[in-house]
């Protein structure tokens, strides 16, 4: 008996020696991971958010190698039976037990967003795919790796390749649903010639309290809050639903004649606080608080990044792909290596950020159309928007410069041969000189024409010819235009269409009418006859959408069309045509009639209903 | 069998006290729910269920697995090491009783601990199955028509909640292309230079390595020799005859770019055109080609005259990822047949010829319900339960407690792995002969598996999941023993008699008990020293 009490007292003793030495070591060993970064979360932290994890890398001990090992070849066997409902359990599982790898992390979103989802039919699961792929990545592969460069770069190749570009069959899916759910949080932004209204208005949002205390330390907004809280309201993304529903924010609500109409009594006194003027200020700043939350907390969206990258390269709409290509790409050099924007430039992005750039330049002015059948997937179109081709042009030169640097630090010609970004830039210009030229921006067109010549130095004969002449043998030489191309030409052209049809000068609308028909069927018989994921909406949609936003907000195209030249443009219209945009054009108008103090009699005078 | 009944009671009522079922048992419960409310599987409401499937019935599957064995072992090795045994050899009990007394009660409470999580199981199924669907959810009055077809909920009602039959292809008609590919190869080379050429073929294969050095010439009189001897002939005939048969089938498993195959099924049940709808699933497999996508149209054609019924599909697919569509009832002609058309559609990134062989296009028709399904499931892992008591008893009369658990839990492996571990000792073909070693092993692997049961850790489970039909027949097989026809492949024996005899689990686990039985009657319980 008492051999064994000693047995058990030596083993206790054994056991405490045990146990104070490993605790004695988790010190140092913490604070050497920590030297290495392999440690990005803390221990206690991780443990209070995520148990599972420490649990999984914890419990399996010395099986958690073979463990792994059968994980990666079961997940990849049920992936080619076709058995993808375990796919993304057992990825969430392999991820768990390494979760500071970011290669598995990397692998596994790449895997979902590219591979998984191209082996589902529908469009539901392939948006059900790319996301988990990007929430994977954004939510828990950079929660544990937050200064990892690669995982940065994989998030922006996704929104950038593909959801951005036109290799998938349903990239149009993805851009809808994602341009829908950002709307959802921040509306349309305001529209002006430079990035100046986008990023005032995306400064109320990154300068937003960053807590609730601060936010209610207003007595107004405090009672506007707690009158919220009473309706079951909490100042986050449950009050952005309730503001889009109700609001007379035209840049978020669905028009009026598909609005849903308050339900009950609740949301009655609900939407009284969404228009109600008395609490326009404390709403303004909810709005902002809420928007600034929902960023942070569920697009993992860091809103002064946001603002910095805006300020910097133009007035992105966070609806559009690309912007968040150009987010993640600079952010990971920023957190990796501690880059700001002036140091970031198109060498040490990749092919991301330059392309998502060029790509904004071609599709970023969006449209959205609410779709009463789909609310999660609105109609989208859009437009080039030039404003970003200073900065396009900007950051290539930025590049160019570096490239044709010795390493004594002598900048060379910039028409040398180590400038392997040359021919892009020069095609990239190009482009945007013809859809310049044919949107009526001639002096813009010539800016660039002469960017062209005179500092990238361009040879050929082409480069000799006027303006004029070059842009018709530009157009010539590069034979059928690509999807973006078509786009920007036909808005270029619808522009100068109805600008001259405003003015009274008929015989300029039907020539670039014409002009805009025939890029529209030229692309239409030689590229989107044999790949139909890139044919646009029919002809007359799009003329549809562009009547609709020049009439509504011609700032969006770069027009400035006072009230009175609206009414001599619409009433010049066919009847169809007045049919088919009076129910969207209708409100916003009258809006406008009210706002420059004139009655209701002088709007039903100057866009009188269309014939049934 | 008043004995027996005596001894199970008593096994029975002993294991329940014991503190290893309790803490099993809160395992169980614990697993079974943590599974199902915090599974979410792929993001539908199908993909929900069917990892609730996966996860929750392989957990009790492994778990019941552990329970019986460690109970049954302690059971018996407790008897003999706390002298127990004594009490019980002095009553009138004979061995084999006292064997199958203790096997039956440990099944008897492993068994009531199957039924009752199975049971759970299928509750929380149920429950998940009223849960809404992404469709169901947006279906705001005015905003997705009541009547648009809900993929999800389809899936969940006919590929899941369902017992489907799987059918293949028939067999394509290639005879009369053999006659006359044989009688022209006859024509030409003469019968005796065919069997003389495939003679020399047998006696010296072609070198696998081309860069190997030329090996020495044959040995031509031999040839002359053999080739009168009238046995070999007629297997060199047949030789020759099913690799000829093998050639015409591969060629035309081949479907070219812009091509066509047709394949029929048969057996199946004509349907109401309300009935249930069938499903198609299909693997492409590019033949000598890295293409990543293939682009596939199917039109799927009632037969019937007065039918003319037919559906078409466009694909894109992912090549060697299984995909799947639903195909309408009415397909189905009043004779149960099925026409499939798969064209490989040209398209000019991805021009490549795709292997289409019988397992890669199989047709799955609902045949049974899901609850029917779920209960020859039960069988299946009641009966592993039984073999693994079995094997723990043999162990147990003669081993210690901790010598037949890691007996007992190689035999579990094993056999769970039994396929992998068949495949991965298999003769290499095409690395040279095999060596000593691979030699060992795979002789090894297949002495083993001559004895033990092929578990297969996940057979019964994925049947579940995929609502794929579990027969009676399998069922009965399982218990009892299978008999299938002898292939090339087979020992000479079966080959012999044509037929393959394959004991089922059900009569290993008695021959088990058999075994156990006869150690225990031989051994010594009390030494004399």
């Amino acid at each position: 008996m008492l051999r064994q009490r000693l047995i058990q007292l030596v083993l206790l003793v054994v056991a405490g020696v045990a146990l104070t030495g490993a605790a004695m070591l988790s010190g140092p060993i913490e604070s050497h991971r920590k030297r290495l970064k392999l440690v990005t979360v803390t221990s206690s932290e991780s443990i209070a958010k995520e148990p599972r994890t420490i649990l999984l890398q914890i419990a399996p001990g010395g099986l958690r190698a073979p463990l792994l090992s059968y994980l990666w070849i079961r997940s990849q066997e049920l992936k080619q039976d076709g058995k993808l409902y375990d796919a993304k359990q057992l990825r969430d599982l392999i991820c768990d037990l390494t979760p500071h790898f970011p290669g598995v992390w990397a692998f596994h979103a790449w895997d979902m967003a590219w591979n998984i989802s191209a082996a589902t039919h529908t469009p539901e699961e392939r948006w059900m795919w790319v996301t988990n792929g990007i929430r994977l990545l954004r939510d828990r592969g950079l929660y544990y790796n937050p200064d990892d460069l690669g995982l940065h770069r994989e998030l922006g190749w996704i929104y950038f390749s593909k959801m951005g570009q036109y290799t998938d069959e349903m990239h149009m899916v993805y851009k809808r649903r994602w341009a829908g759910l950002i709307h959802n949080v921040l509306g349309a932004p305001p529209f002006s010639d430079t990035a100046g209204a986008a990023v005032k208005s995306f400064s109320l949002i990154a300068e937003a309290p960053r807590d609730l205390d601060s936010l209610v330390a207003d007595k107004s907004t405090a009672d506007f809050v707690e009158r919220l809280n009473r309706l079951g309201i909490d100042p986050d993304s449950g009050f952005l639903e309730y503001y889009n529903r109700f609001s007379e924010d035209l840049s978020v609500s669905p028009p009026g004649w598909i609005a849903q109409k308050p339900a009950g009594k609740r949301e009655e006194q609900i939407a009284d606080l969404m228009r109600s003027d008395e609490f326009a200020a404390a709403r303004a700043a909810v709005l902002a608080f809420a928007r600034r939350k929902t960023l942070v907390e569920k697009f993992r969206l860091d809103p002064d990044w946001m603002l910095e990258v805006m300020k910097r390269y133009g007035p992105m709409d966070w609806r559009n792909v690309n912007s968040h290509a150009i987010y993640w790409s600079t952010r990971g050099l920023h957190r990796a290596e501690g880059l700001d924007l002036g140091k970031i430039n198109a060498l040490n992005t990749g092919r991301t950020f330059l392309g998502a750039l060029k790509s904004l330049t071609r599709t970023g002015l969006f449209y959205l159309t609410h779709n009463p059948k789909n609310p999660d997937e609105p109609f989208l179109d859009w437009q080039a928007d030039w404003r970003f081709v200073e900065s396009t042009h900007r950051e290539y030169l930025a590049a160019e410069r570096i490239l044709v640097t010795d390493k004594s630090g002598k900048v060379g010609k910039i028409d040398s041969e180590n400038n392997k970004l040359r021919g892009g830039h020069i095609t990239y210009l190009s482009n945007a000189v013809q859809q310049m030229y044919v949107g009526g921006r001639k002096d813009l067109a010539r800016y660039y024409y002469d960017e062209i010549k005179n500092v990238l130095k361009a040879k050929g004969d082409v480069y000799e010819l006027s303006l004029y002449d070059f842009v018709r043998e530009k157009r010539r030489q590069t034979g059928p235009p690509t999807v973006e191309m078509t786009r920007a030409l036909m808005s270029g052209a619808f522009r100068s269409a109805y600008r001259a049809l405003a003015g009274g000068n008929n015989t300029e609308y039907l020539r670039h009418r014409a002009f805009a028909m025939r890029v529209y069927r030229t692309y239409m018989r030689d590229t989107a006859g044999a790949k139909q994921r890139l044919a646009p909406e029919a002809f007359n949609q799009m003329e549809q959408d562009f009547l609709e936003t020049m009439l509504t907000n011609p700032r969006a195209i770069g027009l400035n069309v006072p009230l009175a030249v609206k009414a001599q443009l619409y009433n010049t219209l066919s009847p169809q045509k007045q049919q088919a945009i009076y129910p969207v054009i209708a409100g916003p108008l009258k809006q406008q009639c009210i706002n420059e103090d004139q009655d209701e009699n002088f709007f039903n005078k100057a866009f009188p209903a269309p014939p049934e | 069998m008043r004995n027996v009944w005596a001894v199970t009671r008593e096994t029975f009522l002993q294991c329940v006290r014991t503190r290893i079922i309790l803490v099993f048992s809160v395992i169980l419960a614990v697993c079974v729910l943590y599974v199902g409310f915090r599974i979410e599987g792929d993001g539908t409401l199908k993909g929900r269920i069917q990892t609730f499937l996966a996860y929750s019935t392989s957990l009790t599957q492994l778990l019941l697995c552990l329970v019986t064995i460690f109970l049954t072992i302690g059971v018996v090795t407790g008897d003999i090491s706390r002298k127990y045994i004594f009490t019980v050899a002095s009553k009138p009990l004979t061995r084999w009783q006292y064997v199958l007394g203790r096997w039956s009660g440990v099944m008897l409470l492993t068994g009531l601990l199957l039924v009752m999580s199975f049971g759970a199981i299928y509750l929380f199924a149920r429950h998940i199955r009223r849960a809404q669907t992404r469709v169901e959810m947006a279906a705001k009055p005015g905003l997705v028509k009541t009547e648009t077809v809900d993929p999800d909920r389809l899936a969940v009602e006919h590929e899941v909640f369902a017992a489907r039959a799987t059918f293949q292809p028939d067999p394509l008609d290639i005879e009369s292309a053999f006659k006359e590919r044989m009688n022209r190869l006859i024509d030409e080379t003469g019968l005796d230079n065919l069997i003389r050429g495939q003679i020399r073929h047998r006696l010296q294969p072609p070198p696998l390595d081309s860069k190997a050095p030329p090996p020495p010439p044959l040995d031509e009189k031999k040839v002359e020799k053999l080739l009168h001897n009238p046995a070999l002939r007629k297997q060199m005939m047949e030789e020759i005859a099913f690799n000829l048969r093998n050639q015409i089938l591969e060629s035309r498993q081949l479907v070219g770019p812009g091509r066509a195959t047709t394949l029929t099924y048969s057996g199946l049940k004509p349907e109401p055109p309300d009935g249930p709808p069938l499903q198609i699933r299909y693997k492409l497999k590019p033949f000598q080609s890295y293409t990543s996508t293939l682009k596939s149209a199917w039109r799927i054609i009632n037969t019937d005259p007065d039918s003319g019924f037919s559906q078409i599909e466009f694909r894109s697919d992912s090549t060697q990822t299984t995909s799947s569509f639903m195909v309408d009832p009415r397909t189905i002609t009043s004779d149960g047949r099925l026409t499939v058309k798969y064209i490989n559609l040209l398209d000019p990134k991805a021009m490549a010829t795709v292997r289409i062989q019988p397992e890669d296009i199989v047709v799955l028709q609902r045949v049974g319900g899901f609850e029917g399904n779920f209960i020859r499931a039960g069988m299946l892992i009641l009966l592993r339960l039984m073999f693994l008591a079995a094997a723990a008893v043999l162990f147990g009369v003669f081993l210690s407690f901790p010598i037949a658990c890691l007996s007992c839990m190689i035999i579990f492996v094993l056999s769970v792995m039994s396929g992998f571990i068949q495949e991965a000792t298999k003769l290499p073909v095409h690395s040279g002969p095999p060596s000593i070693f691979e030699y060992f092993s795979h002789y090894l692997v297949v002495g083993v598996n001559a004895v033990l049961p092929a578990l297969e850790g996940t057979a019964t489970t994925d049947s579940l999941v995929d609502g794929a039909n579990i027969p009676w027949k399998a069922v009965l097989n399982e218990y009892l023993m299978a008999f299938r026809p002898a292939q090339a492949d087979s020992n000479v024996l079966w080959r012999m008699f044509g037929v393959k005899i394959v004991l089922g689990t059900g009569l290993r686990t008695f021959l088990a008990l058999g075994i156990g039985w006869l150690i225990f009657r031989k051994r010594e319980l009390a030494g004399i020293t």
